[in-house]
C-alpha cells in the first residue's frame, strides 16, 4: 500500500512532528481553563494531572530555557528541575495568574539560578570567542552546508559569549524583552521586579552587548 | 559606542506598545528618526542579531529527551511521596508557594539537602523493600553500630547520595554502611573508603576524613570536605556539575580526575586529567592537568604520590550496577605492595570489603616477587562472601587460599592457584590493563553509554549506535535508559524498513514497563510500523486505539490525519475524521488537504 502523505514528516528523527505551542486566540481561554483545572488537581496530588501538564508544556519550557541560557546540554536537567519545582509549588497555586505565567516564573528562576552559578568569575577576552565551540557544534544549522553551519556557530558563540558576561538579571530581562518580545510589565511580573527596574536592566544589557560585539568585531578586523 | 539615543531606548523598551494615546504617531515619528539615526540603526541591528541568532539555535525537544525527563521526574516524585509517607517533610510541597516559583536559593541548604537525600534514600529503600525507619535514622549520618542485615539488591544512583561501596584497612566497624545511602560520612584513620556520589561521580576518602552532601540542585551537587583526602573522578557528559567546598576553597569539577586534600591549614587541589576551577583567597584559578594548587595559592607540579593514588582510584572497579553482594577479603602476611584485583580491576589492599555484582567473581592477590593467588567465588544478592588467602613463598608457583562464607545461605567459594602469566603481568601494575590505562567503555555509566549512542546516531553511524544501544541494554537492563534504548532500536529498525525487528524491540519495551511518555511514543511508533509494513487494517486499529488511549498526545493530529488517509476511499468513514481534524486542528499541516477532501465527500 502506498500512501500519499506530502503533509506528514515521516522522519521520526526530527522528534514530534507536531510541536506543541501555546495556543492563541480563542483557544487560549480554553487552554487556560484546562491548565487551571489540571493544576488544581495536580496541586492536590493527582500525578496524572501533573503528567498531563508536563505533556502540554514540556516543549514550551524547553524552548524558553534555550533562549534564556543558550542551547546547552544542561537544558534537560533544568527542564526536569522546572517541573519538579512546579510540582512542589502547585499546592500554593491559586489560579489567580495563568498556569503558563506561573510556569514562566519558575523557568526564569531556574534559568537565573543556573546562570548565576555557572557565570565565569573571571573571563578573559581571549577565552571569550571560542569557549563553547565544542558544545555548539552539533546545535547550529542542522542540515546546512559546512560553511553556513560554521558561520552560524561562530555567530552563536559570539552572542553567547557576550551574554555570558552580562549579569544574569540583566541577561534575563534583555532576552525576555528582545528575544521573547515581552513588555516591560510582563517581564516585571515574571521576574518579580517593577517595570522601571526591568527597563534599566534591558538598557544596560543592550549597551553591554553592543559594546562587546563591537569590540569583538574590532579584534577580528585585520 | 554609547548607544544612548532616547529614541533607541524607547524602541528597545517598547514604550509605545501599550500606549493608549498617540502610539501610532509616536511610532511613525520614531521610524522617521531611525531612518537617519546611525545610533538607532546600529542598536536595533544588534538586538535583531541577538534575537535571530538565539532563535536560529533552537533545537526542538526530541521524544527521547522528553521521555527521559518524564521518567526521572516520575522517580523523583515517587521518592518525595515516599519520604512524605515516612514522615519526612519534603521542601516546598506543603508550603504556600508564591509567584516566585520556589525561590530555591533562599531555602536553607541543609534542610533541602537532608530532605532530598532522605527522599532519595527512602526511594532506594522502597526499591529494596527495606523499611523507612531505618532509612530516616541513617539519613542523619554514619553510625558504626551493631551489624545490620546486609543491604542489598538495587544500586544507588539517586543524585546527591553518598553510597559507600568499598572499604579497606581498619574499616570492619563500618561494613554495614556499604550500599546504604548517606548524606555525611566520617572515615576513621587507617581506613580507605570508596563512595559513589549519585551516578556520575565516585570518590575515595582516605581517613581521617569527613565528607557531607551540602547541596543538591538537579544534577548539580555540592559536597563539603571538612578534613581528609578525597580522590575523585566525575563524568559530566550529560550535564551537571560537582563542587567540593573545603577549608578556604570551593572547587568546581567538570569531568576530571582530581584530588582535594583538606586540613586546618587550607586545601590543596590536584588534577591528573582535565581541569578544575578553584575559588580560593577571593579569586578564581584554573588548575590544569598534572598540576596542584597549594593552600597558599601557589601552583606546583602534581606530586608523584598523589598521581599514583589517583591512578589507583581511576583503575578501581566502579560501584556495581544491578544486583550485588559483598566480598570480604583478609589474608596474611601483610606485605607491602600486596594488591588485590577483582577481575582485571584493582581493588586495593587487604583487608577489604567491597560490593561486587552478583555472579561468579575471581579475586586475585598479587605481590611483588610472589606467585599470585586467585580466589574464585560466587557473589549472591544479600549475601557476603568471606575470603581469606595466604601468599606462597616466592619460590612457589601458587598455593591455595581458603574461603569461607558468612551468610545464611553460604555462597560457593573456591581458591585456586593463579596462572603464572597473571602473576607476572599483574604484580605492581597500576592500571587496570597492565599499562596504566583502562577501558572507558567498560566503566561508562548508563548515561555516558547512551550519550555515545546518541552521538553515533547524530553522526549517522547507525551500526555503532545500534551496538552501543545493545550494550546499554545488556549492561543496564533495569536502567530507565534501557527502555529509551529499546525505543531507539525500534526507531532505527523502522527507518531501515526492518518491521519485524522494530516490532520485536517494541514488544520488549512493552514488557519493560516504560514511562508513560515512552509508552505513548512506542504505541505510536507501532502504528507507524504497521502502516509502513502495509498492514492497513492493523494500522487503522492501532491508530484508533492510540487516539483513544492518548487523547492529548502531541501525535494526535498526525494520527487523525493518518486515519483519514487510510479511509480515503470510503467517504462514510473518512468524512467524520476530516471534520474532526478541521475542528480540532484548523491550522494543522493536513488542514488544507482535509478541506479539499471533505468538500469532495460532500458532493
Amino acid at each position: 500500500m502506498t500512501l500519499a502523505l506530502p503533509w506528514i514528516d515521516l522522519d521520526l528523527d526530527l522528534g514530534p512532528s507536531l510541536v506543541r505551542a501555546l495556543p492563541s486566540g480563542d483557544d487560549r481561554a480554553a487552554a487556560r481553563d484546562v491548565d487551571q483545572r489540571l493544576a488544581a488537581r495536580a496541586g492536590a496530588g493527582d500525578r496524572r494531572a501533573f503528567d498531563e501538564l508536563y505533556r502540554r508544556h514540556a516543549d514550551w519550557v524547553y524552548r524558553r530555557l534555550t533562549r534564556l541560557i543558550g542551547p546547552r546540554p544542561e537544558r534537560e536537567d533544568l527542564m526536569q528541575h522546572v517541573f519538579l519545582e512546579a510540582y512542589r509549588a502547585l499546592p500554593g497555586f491559586r489560579g489567580e495568574a495563568a498556569f503558563s505565567t506561573f510556569l514562566y516564573r519558575i523557568v526564569v528562576n531556574v534559568a537565573y539560578d543556573h546562570l548565576r552559578r555557572r557565570r565565569p568569575q573571571q573571563v578573559s577576552w581571549d577565552e571569550l570567542d571560542g569557549g563553547e565551540a565544542g558544545e555548539l557544534g552539533e546545535l547550529c544549522a542542522p542540515g546546512a552546508s559546512p560553511e553556513v553551519a560554521a558561520r552560524e556557530r561562530q555567530q552563536l558563540e559570539r552572542v553567547l559569549s557576550c551574554l555570558n558576561r552580562i549579569k544574569p538579571k540583566k541577561r534575563i530581562a534583555f532576552v525576555l524583552r528582545v528575544v521573547e518580545g515581552l513588555s516591560l510589565e510582563e517581564i516585571a511580573e515574571v521576574v518579580g521586579a517593577n517595570a522601571p527596574a526591568v527597563g534599566q536592566r534591558v538598557k544596560h544589557a543592550h549597551r553591554e552587548v553592543c559594546a562587546m560585539l563591537e569590540r569583538l568585531t574590532r579584534r577580528e578586523t585585520p | 559606542m554609547t548607544l544612548r539615543c532616547p529614541e533607541l531606548a524607547a524602541e528597545l523598551l517598547g514604550l509605545d506598545e501599550a500606549g493608549p494615546d498617540g502610539a501610532g504617531d509616536s511610532a511613525s515619528l520614531r521610524a522617521a528618526h531611525q531612518a537617519t539615526c546611525a545610533v538607532c540603526q546600529r542598536g536595533l541591528a544588534v538586538s535583531a542579531h541577538v534575537r535571530d541568532t538565539l532563535q536560529r539555535s533552537e533545537t526542538p525537544l526530541d521524544d527521547v529527551t522528553r521521555a527521559r525527563v518524564s521518567g526521572r521526574l516520575a522517580a523523583l516524585l515517587d521518592a518525595e511521596a515516599d519520604a512524605e509517607g515516612a514522615g519526612l517533610r519534603v521542601r516546598g510541597r506543603r508550603r504556600a508557594s508564591g509567584g516566585r516559583g520556589g525561590g530555591r536559593w533562599l531555602w536553607p541548604a541543609l534542610v533541602g539537602t537532608a530532605a532530598i537525600a532522605a527522599a532519595a534514600a527512602a526511594w532506594v529503600a522502597r526499591e529494596r523493600g527495606a523499611g523507612s525507619p531505618t532509612v530516616s535514622a541513617r539519613a542523619g549520618g554514619p553510625t558504626a553500630g551493631p551489624s545490620a542485615p546486609l543491604a542489598s539488591g538495587q544500586p544507588v544512583v539517586a543524585s546527591g547520595v553518598l553510597t559507600p561501596y568499598y572499604l579497606a584497612g581498619d574499616g570492619a566497624a563500618l561494613v554495614d554502611l556499604l550500599g546504604r545511602p548517606q548524606i555525611a560520612l566520617a572515615v576513621p584513620p587507617n581506613v580507605r573508603m570508596r563512595v559513589a556520589v549519585g551516578d556520575r561521580a565516585r570518590v575515595t576518602l582516605i581517613g581521617p576524613a569527613r565528607l557531607a552532601v551540602e547541596q543538591v540542585t538537579g544534577q548539580h551537587i555540592r559536597l563539603a570536605l571538612t578534613t581528609g583526602t578525597l580522590l575523585g573522578d566525575y563524568d559530566h557528559s550529560a550535564g551537571g556539575s560537582l563542587e567540593i567546598r573545603s577549608p578556604g576553597a570551593l572547587t568546581t569539577i567538570v569531568g576530571t580526575l582530581f584530588a582535594v586534600e583538606a586540613s586546618g591549614g587550607g586545601s590543596r587541589v590536584s588534577v591528573a586529567h582535565g581541569r578544575v576551577s578553584v575559588l580560593a583567597h577571593g579569586r578564581s584559578s584554573e588548575v590544569g592537568q598534572q598540576r596542584t594548587l597549594e593552600p597558599d595559592g601557589a601552583a606546583a607540579e602534581l606530586a608523584r604520590s598523589v598521581a599514583s593514588a589517583l591512578a589507583e582510584h581511576e583503575a578501581s572497579p566502579p560501584a556495581p550496577r544491578g544486583e550485588w553482594g559483598t566480598i570480604a577479603l583478609s589474608g596474611a602476611p601483610a606485605l607491602p605492595g600486596v594488591a588485590v584485583f577483582l577481575g582485571e580491576r584493582q581493588l586495593g589492599e587487604a583487608p577489604l570489603w567491597a560490593l561486587a555484582p552478583v555472579g561468579d567473581a575471581t579475586v586475585e592477590v598479587r605481590a611483588p616477587g610472589r606467585a599470585a593467588v586467585a580466589l574464585r567465588t560466587t557473589v549472591r544478592a544479600r549475601q557476603a562472601s568471606t575470603l581469606a588467602f595466604a601468599l606462597p613463598d616466592s619460590s612457589a608457583t601458587g598455593a591455595p587460599g581458603s574461603s569461607t562464607s558468612a551468610t545464611t545461605a553460604p555462597p560457593t567459594a573456591s581458591a585456586s592457584p593463579a596462572p603464572a602469566a597473571a602473576s607476572a603481568s599483574g604484580a605492581g601494575a597500576a592500571g587496570a590493563n597492565g599499562d596504566g590505562s583502562s577501558s572507558r567503555s567498560d566503566e561508562d555509566p548508563a548515561e555516558t553509554t547512551y550519550a555515545r549512542a546518541e552521538a553515533a546516531m547524530r553522526d549517522g553511524d547507525l551500526v555503532a549506535a545500534r551496538a552501543t544501544l545493545l550494550e546499554l541494554i545488556r549492561r543496564f537492563p533495569r536502567d530507565p535508559l534501557a527502555a529509551a534504548a529499546r525505543y531507539d532500536l525500534a526507531r532505527l529498525a523502522f527507518r531501515a524498513g526492518d518491521h519485524s525487528e522494530a516490532t520485536r524491540q517494541l514488544d520488549a519495551l512493552g514488557s519493560a514497563r516504560p514511562s508513560a511518555t515512552l509508552a505513548e511514543m512506542a504505541s505510536y511508533l507501532r502504528c507507524r510500523v504497521a502502516l509502513q509494513a502495509g498492514h492497513s487494517a492493523d494500522a487503522t486499529r492501532c491508530l484508533s486505539s492510540f487516539r483513544s488511549d492518548h487523547p492529548s498526545s502531541p501525535h494526535d493530529a498526525e494520527a487523525l490525519a493518518l486515519l483519514a488517509e487510510l479511509a480515503r476511499a470510503d467517504c462514510t468513514r473518512a468524512r467524520p475524521l476530516l471534520v474532526e481534524y478541521l475542528e480540532r486542528y484548523p491550522g494543522g499541516p493536513f488542514a488544507s488537504e482535509a478541506i479539499r477532501r471533505e468538500a469532495r465527500c460532500a458532493h
